[in-house]
This record gives C-alpha cells, sequence and structure tokens, in this order.
C-alpha cells in the first residue's frame, strides 16, 4: 500500500462456529502508519474479533485484510497482538526470556531487541522477575513489550487499559505514544482514546459504525449514547458547561477561567 | 571442589539422568537400586547449590503413594514363603515373602526414577532445557513442548489452589480426613478443567502470534558450553554406569 495506510480491512465478514449471527458483518477499516488507532463500541460489537483477525489468528469468511499490501497469512509483515488477558499469554520463567521468545522465531538479534522493547515500555528494572508473579499493569507493559520484541510492523492491543489505573493508563498512552508505530488498540476506555488516539472507529453490530478524530467522535454524544458508549470525562464537563470546543485535556481544561462544578 | 547444580550443562545432566532411568527401570535387584539411588545422593550432595532438605521435599507426594504401593503388592503379589493369611471378607489375602520383596522393588524402583528426575527439575532452567535438546538434534518444536510442561507445572498449582481459595471463601470446609477432603474438592474439578483448556486456547493464540509456527531460522538468547564440572560428571557417569550396569543388571 503506498498511500500511507498500513492496515486496510474490506467489508470483513467473521462468524464464531455454532454463534447464531456474524460478528463481524461488512467491517471495513483502515489505519494510517504510524497512529494510534482506537476500536471503541459496545461488549460483543466485534472490536477484538476484528484485531484478531487482523493479526493473522483467524481467517475472515468474506472479505479482505491487507497489513502493508499483503494478508496477515502471508508471513511478512508481523502484527505483534497482546491479549486482553496478558497473564494467560505468558510461560517463561523470566521477563527476559518471556520478551525473547518473538525476536528469537524472527531470526532478530534476540539481546538488543529485548533491551529496546523493556526500554521502550519502562520495565527494563522487571529484567528478571516471573511474569507471572508481577502487578497488573506490570503484565500489561510485559506483555506489549514481549510483541514489540519482535519489531512487528503493527501493535495490535485487545482492551490495553483493562485492570490499569488512571496514573498507569496515562503512562500507558504515553509510552504508546512515543513507540512511533503504528497501533490498533481496542478499548473501553473513552477517555483515554480521547486523550491518546489520533483515530477513533466505533464498532456496532459487526461493523464500523463511524471514523474520525477523536475530538469529532468522542464530541458527538448524541451518536455515542447510541452506540453504548459512555462519553470522555471532559467532554461531558465541557457539555455541562457549554464549551466549545472541548479542551485537549485535563490540564487544558485547568488553564480555561471556569467556575468549578460543585455538585 | 563442589560445583554447582544449577551452572551444569543440561546436556550434562541429561546424560546423567537418562542412564539413570534406563538401568532404574531395567534393574532387579534391590541392592542394585539401593547402589542407583546411593549415587543420586553422591551427585546432590557434591553440588552447592541445592539443600538435601529441598530435594527431598520435591519428592513429598510419595509419603503417600509409597506406603500403597508396599501395601498392595504385598498383599496381592504372590510366591514364596507365606508369611500370613489374612480374612477379607469372603477372601483369603495371603502376605508372602515373594510379594514384599516385589513391593519393595517397585517402590525402590519409583523413587529411584523420581529423585533423579526431581534432581533433573529442580536444577535445570526451562530455557536452558529445551536450547539443550535443540543442541542435540531435537526438533525445536519438540524441544519447547517439553520444556513448556515443565514450565507449566506451577501455573496449573496455582490456578487450582486460586479455585480452591475462592471457593473456600464462599464456604466450602476442607477439613476431615483425607476422604473427607478429596471428595469436597470434587467440585474444583470443572472450573479447573474449563480454565486450564481457556489458558490453553489463549496460550496458543499467544504464541502463533510471536511466530511460533514459523520459526525456521530461530537465534537464542542462551547460548551453553562446556564448563570443567560437566566433563568431570560425565567422565564419573561413564566409569560409574559401566560398572553399575553390569551390578544392576546382573551380567557381572
Amino acid at each position: 500500500m503506498t498511500d500511507g495506510t498500513r492496515v486496510r480491512a474490506t467489508d470483513v465478514h467473521y462468524a464464531y462456529p455454532d454463534a447464531d449471527r456474524e460478528a463481524l458483518a461488512g467491517a471495513s477499516l483502515e489505519v494510517a502508519a504510524g497512529e494510534i488507532h482506537a476500536l471503541m463500541g459496545g461488549n460483543g460489537a466485534g472490536k477484538t474479533t476484528l484485531l484478531r483477525l487482523i493479526a493473522g489468528l483467524r481467517d475472515p469468511d468474506a472479505g479482505r485484510i491487507e497489513v502493508d499490501g499483503g494478508t496477515p497469512a502471508d508471513g511478512e509483515p508481523v502484527v505483534g497482538f497482546a491479549p486482553e488477558n496478558p497473564k494467560n499469554g505468558f510461560f517463561a520463567e523470566t521477563v527476559e526470556k518471556e520478551v525473547a521468545f518473538f525476536p528469537s522465531n524472527r531470526g532478530l538479534a534476540v539481546t538488543e531487541r529485548v533491551e529496546a522493547a523493556l526500554d521502550a515500555m519502562d520495565v527494563d528494572h522487571l529484567h528478571d522477575r516471573m511474569p507471572l508473579s508481577l502487578s497488573g499493569g506490570e503484565q500489561r507493559m510485559v506483555s506489549i513489550a514481549s510483541v514489540l520484541a519482535g519489531d512487528p510492523a503493527v501493535l495490535a492491543l485487545d482492551e490495553p487499559t483493562t485492570h490499569l489505573h488512571r496514573h498507569a493508563e496515562a503512562h500507558l498512552g504515553s509510552v504508546l505514544s512515543d513507540l512511533d508505530r503504528t497501533v490498533l488498540l481496542s478499548t473501553h476506555d473513552a477517555d483515554f482514546a480521547f486523550e491518546f488516539a489520533d483515530t477513533v472507529s466505533v464498532v456496532q453490530d459487526g461493523s464500523i459504525a463511524r471514523t474520525g478524530p477523536p475530538r469529532e467522535v468522542l464530541g458527538d454524544l448524541e451518536f455515542l449514547a447510541g452506540a453504548g458508549i459512555r462519553a470522555p470525562g471532559i467532554v461531558e464537563w465541557a457539555d455541562r458547561r457549554g464549551l466549545d470546543p472541548v479542551p485537549a485535556s485535563i490540564e487544558a481544561a485547568a488553564e480555561l477561567d471556569v467556575e468549578p462544578e460543585v455538585d | 571442589m563442589r560445583f554447582s547444580h544449577r551452572e551444569l550443562d543440561p546436556r550434562s545432566k541429561l546424560a546423567f539422568v537418562v542412564p539413570v532411568f534406563l538401568l532404574g527401570a531395567v534393574a532387579h535387584r534391590i541392592v542394585g537400586l539401593l547402589a542407583l539411588g546411593a549415587l543420586i545422593v553422591a551427585v546432590v550432595l557434591a553440588g552447592e547449590d541445592l539443600s538435601l532438605r529441598r530435594w527431598i521435599g520435591a519428592l513429598s507426594p510419595f509419603k503417600y503413594l509409597i506406603p500403597l504401593i508396599l501395601t498392595l503388592n504385598s498383599v496381592f503379589y504372590g510366591g514364596g514363603e507365606v508369611l500370613a493369611a489374612l480374612p477379607l471378607g469372603p477372601l483369603q489375602v495371603t502376605v508372602t515373602v515373594d510379594g514384599i520383596l516385589t513391593s519393595v522393588l517397585i517402590a525402590l524402583r519409583l523413587l529411584v526414577l523420581a529423585s533423579v528426575a526431581a534432581w533433573f527439575g529442580l536444577t535445570t532452567d526451562a530455557t536452558e532445557f529445551e536450547r539443550g535438546l535443540t543442541l542435540v538434534g531435537v526438533p525445536w518444536r519438540l524441544a519447547f513442548v517439553g520444556s513448556l510442561t515443565l514450565r507449566l507445572v506451577p501455573e496449573m498449582r496455582a490456578r487450582f489452589r486460586n479455585i480452591e481459595d475462592a471457593q473456600r471463601a464462599r464456604g466450602l470446609e476442607l477439613s476431615g480426613g483425607p476422604i473427607a477432603r478429596a471428595r469436597a474438592r470434587l467440585p474444583m474439578l470443572v472450573p479447573f478443567l474449563a480454565s486450564i483448556v481457556q489458558y490453553g486456547y489463549e496460550l496458543s493464540d499467544a504464541l502463533t502470534v510471536r511466530d511460533f509456527e514459523r520459526s525456521d531460522a530461530r537465534t537464542s538468547l542462551i547460548e551453553l558450553g562446556y564448563g570443567r564440572a560437566d566433563y568431570a560428571l560425565f567422565v564419573a557417569t561413564v566409569v560409574l554406569f559401566g560398572v553399575f550396569a553390569a551390578v544392576v543388571v546382573g551380567t557381572v
């Protein structure tokens, strides 16, 4: 793909065995190179299924998925998928060995890739720890490091903010922003998507209902209510005060001369 | 000078473990199995980073199994001089000299095999084990599956404990004798198996997305090499097993 699109899903259909309806029913999506693209939607909307198909874990029943012009089954380039529950993907005795698995399989310089990935995810101090003994937030960062180490073209992260407190979420967001990579993630966390995503796509009933910049998509309260998505806190706050445009962040809101809210 | 068990090359350890397994499996003399057991104890004591207590602790499940084996085999293996005849309902159970000797032989064989496996498991890093297997020609995927089995034992135990804790928090009683406790644990089997199956699916996906199936030209984080202790263990293994093979198999 020469138009700057790294991932393209075109009219993708997929149904799980024995399911009475399609999990994906004509989903089409484009992810630009270098952007953080958030998939949002209610439970069962099809976000995780779309991520898994893009990662090559399942083949679509119909439609086409391309990553850098090739299909995920072609072998190259690689999509690095980090599951929602990182614990169930760990098997090694130490973080270093866990992170080494992917670059080893790809025939890359293992030591360098492991050090770079641990450093990028800010978990180099966990080097010798056992992955299964880490806290939820640490496991999340190690899980992403374990796919980042394989130098994938795209990082596909399933609900990366699950079980993270606000501070850890902000840390994850800034780390992902600094990676300078194409990141496609699913999330229920509208605050996270509003602050850190470049593009938001809303998945509804197995297809993409809307795509656009976070301020546009997550600023449309009527649309969000119909899609079953809770609006970002800052959007709700700005709406109550009639502020337009919505401040870019809590820090930006704090600089505005607005009466404090008393409930 | 004592050596480090953990720094031994896994290939050296395998070169020790495999003959012990073979000799232990074919031995038909109690004295031979005792001699093999003594050799394993000597190797454990010769190293500096595995305490005898920890090694014996790893064999603790056998404190239930060995008495069971001794009892059942003494009772049901017939032949030889009858030492006692006990009525058991409509049956007449006899304890014979051959039955006792056979039960001791079986129990000792099991202990020898378990004790050398425990030494290997306690002192060998799974990744090094996997690397060692690939260096002796075992296909990497097969070696990985073997090492994965070692790695997942503690995880399975932790999952079972989590389920047990969750059920105890909701009133499950685990008091009483062994049979009562075993019966109380029965309801845990279904959630445990469901948890294991789910874990298996998710682990399989996690391996797949990290190119487990395309790993033809792998690089490795670990490089193994033989040290002086490896050569010493290897020479000792060859010499000692030459003697033991003759004694245990009974060709001398």
